[in-house]
């Protein structure tokens, strides 16, 4: 890391899916730009994919919940009191280090819930707005997949053809046939060839806790690599705990503590944030100030609330006959379906869902999410072992102000920074849209011939998917940032993850996320030649 | 940090883990030498698991051992209820332990070691799968 100088036009506050993208746009666009992130670049050879203890190391040290990493980039979090719990990686590359690579786009229904459902409020962009931003990342990421999908808009030729989805996932693609359903590989941010320096998958599996081959993009091995070339600087291990404000109420830099646990002060024209729907509030709170006494772009009562994941169940098969063990493949970028992803109000709820296919991934984490201890253990284990398929339903949440992060001084990470408390319930129309969702992939799995059927009605370890809590909107009194990802109090303070989501939609929303953080970089890049 | 355990220790351990998973005609028992060492090394490597060896270990009597197994089982299920957090995290342990034991491997038909570089091989994407949803019209909503 090289720390010299004290100021610089644009400090961007984390370097995950959002931050390396802002961070390379406007390093490209002539910007001075430090990027500063909590936690160290991961060497690829340390991810547990590469040792022989990796099912030990997934659980452990690579686990996806910070409380139970205890790293030293980690901040604890409180969600006691959260019907679903957290999962999040602090690291040069943020959650991309962690996430699957599954890139479904939203549809444009999801930028007009209220207009179209009578729900939740509208984004103030549409799906049409972030069309070429998509197409951007995908360029900058890699993606694998194939156009011609009758559930999404038409989009562009992917970089790379799907990844193999295997006997098993052409096995449930015909049970979707069967029932006169959709289904259609997944796009992936995942090589199925070579593609830009990385190499080619070659299926190992669990990809979700990193992959050493580089065949699995992270921002630290795409945008960030571009970025440092034209320019931008990554202080990483650098812990920033404050936005600064000045007597006018505009932002005027960061506090942070070094990798030595030295205070310092970096000053700049802008500050861009992207900490995460979880990270981003607590920092925001952490930043008032007498011009900002609720914390930092909070006039308007709305940073922390409106939190949102995505609401999770499934149904899995055992499969006797299948040509290939199901560990056999990447974990989850298989095939999906968005059959249920448009309001019907026939179901009973709004909104809709999406099913997301996945296999087991070896033995250790096959008998501990299924398999019961005891004098049946052996049995149960082979019934299972390689045989078993699910299918996840990946739901929409809609936002409800009660679900939401405070501050929780009670526990305070090693700086003494009061840790994120999440409160959040399920809402009656998740209910219902669970509830259906598992009754239908119930159907898939008895079409797909499964010897046996295991329902999963609700999975609380699914807290990937961060958004809501520093929501856009045009009204300033009802909204923390406008359509830019501008605060409306601030106007050099700027917001790129999923915080600033207004709706959740029923799919992964890493690309849309960088889609909209890219599109807020141009604005910048165009229309704010004073923060230069 | 390494945990030293007295020799009724151990067998205490043995013990339980013979009951989480038993030992069977052609499986070892996650009591066997070689797992247990692994489940101590794994528990001594990661304080939430070392925290659950030790409860559960304390609240079970050395007299556990000699129990019948049908008293063993009734006894880890009453622990089940009243631990069930530390209960569920000594229990993933043993898996853990048990099924990174490369005899264990083999008996299932599984690839001992690291992931990678070997990956695994699948045959290529083939796009007349898609031949039926293909005959679908666009579904999606365009609200603008």
């Amino acid at each position: 890391m090289t720390k010299k100088q004290s100021e610089t036009d644009i400090i961007v506050v984390g370097s995950g899916a959002s931050g390396a993208a802002v961070t390379w746009s406007l390093a490209r666009a002539g910007f001075r730009v430090i990027c500063i992130e909590q936690g160290p670049w991961v060497d690829p050879s340390a991810f547990p994919v590469a040792h022989d203890d990796w099912q030990y190391q997934m659980r452990t040290e690579w686990a996806y919940h910070p409380n139970v990493r205890r790293l030293p980039a980690d901040y604890p979090v409180n969600d006691d009191a959260s019907a679903i719990k957290l999962q999040m990686y602090n690291a040069v590359g943020g959650s991309t280090i962690h996430w699957t690579g599954h890139v479904p786009r939203f549809h444009p229904s999801d930028f007009r819930v209220k207009t179209l459902d009578g729900v939740a409020e509208d984004w103030p962009i549409s799906y049409w707005d972030l069309e070429r931003y998509y197409d951007l990342n995908d360029e900058m990421m890699g993606c694998s997949g194939l156009a011609g999908d009758p559930a999404n808009p038409p989009r562009s030729p992917r970089q790379m053809p799907p990844i193999p989805i295997g006997p098993d996932g052409e096995h449930i693609g015909r049970a979707f046939d069967e029932l006169g359903w959709h289904w259609w590989p997944s796009d992936v941010h995942v090589n199925s060839t070579d593609y830009k320096g990385r190499k080619a998958c070659n299926l190992c599996g669990p990809l979700g806790n990193g992959c050493s081959r580089g065949a699995k993009a992270s921002t630290d091995i795409t945008y960030l690599p571009d970025a440092i070339k034209a320019g931008a600087q990554v202080w990483d291990n650098t812990t920033v705990f404050k936005i600064a404000t000045g007597p006018d109420g505009r932002a005027t830099g960061v506090e942070y503590f070094d990798p030595e646990g030295e205070l310092g002060f970096l000053s700049a024209r802008a500050v861009v944030v992207g900490c995460n729907g979880i990270g981003t509030p607590r920092m925001l709170l952490h930043s008032a100030s007498d011009s900002h006494p609720d914390g930092l772009a909070n006039r308007s009562g709305q940073v922390g609330k409106n939190l949102m994941f995505h609401v999770y169940a499934g149904a899995s098969g055992l499969f006797e006959n299948l040509d290939e063990p199901t560990y056999k493949g990447p974990l989850a970028c298989i095939i999906m379906s968005q059959e249920f992803y448009e309001t019907d109000e026939s179901r009973g709820f709004k909104r809709g869902y999406t099913f997301q296919m996945g296999r087991g991934i070896g033995p250790a984490p096959t008998a501990i999410s299924n398999v019961p201890w005891g004098e049946d253990h052996h049995d149960e284990f082979a019934a299972r072992f390689g045989k078993n398929l699910g299918l996840g339903v990946i739901g929409d949440d809609l936002p409800e102000e009660h679900n939401r992060v405070t501050l929780d001084t009670s526990r305070p990470d090693r700086f003494g920074i009061p840790a994120p408390r999440v409160v959040y319930r399920l809402g009656d129309n998740s209910r219902k849209l669970l509830a259906h969702g598992v009754q239908s992939a119930r159907k898939v799995m008895k079409a797909a011939g499964a010897s046996r059927i295991m329902e999963s009605a609700f999975s609380e370890n699914t807290g990937w998917h961060l958004m809501g809590t520093a929501r856009m909107g045009d009204d300033p009194a009802t909204s923390v940032v406008n359509q830019w990802g501008q605060a409306h109090d601030t106007d050099n303070l700027f917001i790129v993850d999923g915080s600033l989501f207004v709706t959740a939609g029923g799919v992964n929303p890493t690309p849309t996320i960088q889609a909209v953080a890219l599109r807020v970089a141009d604005y910048i890049a165009h229309e704010r030649g004073d923060l230069k | 940090m390494t945990t030293h355990r007295t020799d009724t220790e151990e067998k205490l351990l043995s013990a339980i883990l013979n009951v989480i998973i038993p030992p069977s005609e052609k499986m070892p028992g996650a009591g066997s030498p070689a797992i247990l060492e692994e489940c101590q090394r794994m528990a001594d490597g990661h304080e939430r698991f070392g925290e659950a060896v030790s409860v559960i270990l304390l609240a079970l009597g050395d007299e556990f051992p000699e129990a019948s197994t049908v008293q063993q089982t009734e006894a880890l299920r009453e622990l089940e209820i009243t631990r069930p957090d530390q209960f569920e995290l000594f229990v993933e342990v043993a898996y853990l332990a048990y099924y990174s034991d490369s005899d264990v491997h083999r008996h299932i038909g599984w690839r001992t070691g690291a992931l990678q570089p070997l990956g695994w091989e699948l045959p290529p994407f083939r796009e007349d799968v898609l031949d039926t949803v293909k005959q679908r019209e666009p579904f999606w909503r365009d609200a603008d």
